[in-house]
């Protein structure tokens, strides 16, 4: 009787151990997917990296491109920021919609009426999904994911040595890729 | 009686055990969803050593020859830094770039 009462006991016994088992390699297997399952967000480096290409590509040790400016010394409303710079907006998805937003704008320093500080905006450029933009402006916390949006200046001059400032905006949406 | 008072304690050790497991793994599994959610390269962090686009303001600062304005960019470019938007160190690399110049005008 006690032999058999012993047995049922193992037995019982071993069935909770599997149990138990399972529930703890579920557990690391929901553990290692929710971790390796969730993309890095690269899109902040991504727009930093563009800002840093277009910087580059406008100005170069400080010194405006004179690409940017037409014969009369004024700014050359057809250049191509895509293509001086070599920017590709294209992507993997295939969306109708682009997935990149940039802005150049350019505020004249020297004829500013407020001093240097702020300057008068004289010229912009724009490349990309300009509806991106509005995403920048969602204060909402649970919106904020939909784009990543930054913003840099730098001051630059031209050939005749006035001081213009850049304000580069770069916006990344590619929410599928890089946000759960 | 006592055989079964005896079952009894050794099943709540048992369950209790089991709850403490289950509490356990649900902690671990919320601590991963909580590190997942921090996977965001900060290139702020991540590349702090160059910034190209502070370089920029800087190679302009040095150029400009009227000293009225070089102030007034440099109230600025000074300003800009107190608000941590540059990624580099910016009084470390105003002071390399001035020593290139120096050595270069030498």
């Amino acid at each position: 009787m006690i032999i058999k009462n012993k047995l049922g006991a193992e037995k019982i016994l071993s069935i909770y151990w599997f149990a138990i088992l399972v529930i703890i390699a579920g557990a690391v297997v929901a553990m290692v997917s929710l971790f390796y399952g969730t993309p890095y967000d690269v899109r902040d480096a991504e727009a930093n990296i563009m800002i840093n290409q277009v910087s580059n590509c406008l100005s170069e040790n400080g010194k405006l491109n004179q690409e940017l400016f037409n014969e009369d010394k004024n700014f050359n409303e057809d250049y191509n920021l895509k293509e001086k710079c070599n920017l590709i907006f294209e992507t993997e998805f295939k969306n109708e919609r682009e997935e990149y937003f940039l802005e150049v704008d350019f505020y004249d320093l020297n004829n500013s009426p407020n001093g240097v500080s702020s300057g008068v905006k004289i010229f912009s450029i724009s490349e990309g999904n300009l509806n991106l933009y509005a995403d920048c402006k969602i204060e909402n916390e649970k919106y904020k994911k939909l784009s990543k949006c930054i913003d840099r200046e730098f001051y630059s001059l031209d050939s005749s040595d006035n001081v213009f400032k850049i304000k580069i905006t770069s916006v990344v949406r590619k929410t599928e890729k890089n946000a759960k | 009686m006592l055989n079964k008072k005896g079952q009894t304690s050794e099943a709540m050790t048992w369950i209790v055990a089991t709850l403490i497991i289950i509490v356990l793994l649900g902690i671990s599994i919320y601590a991963a969803s909580l590190l997942s959610k921090s996977k965001i390269i900060d290139y702020k962090t991540e590349k702090s050593s160059q910034d190209i686009v502070m370089e920029e303001s800087l190679f302009s600062y040095f150029s400009v020859k009227d000293s009225a304005v070089q102030d007034k960019i440099f109230k600025n470019l000074d300003k800009m830094n107190q608000e941590e938007k540059f990624y580099g160190d910016f009084n470390s690399k105003i002071q390399q770039i001035k020593f290139n110049l120096e050595k270069n005008e030498k």
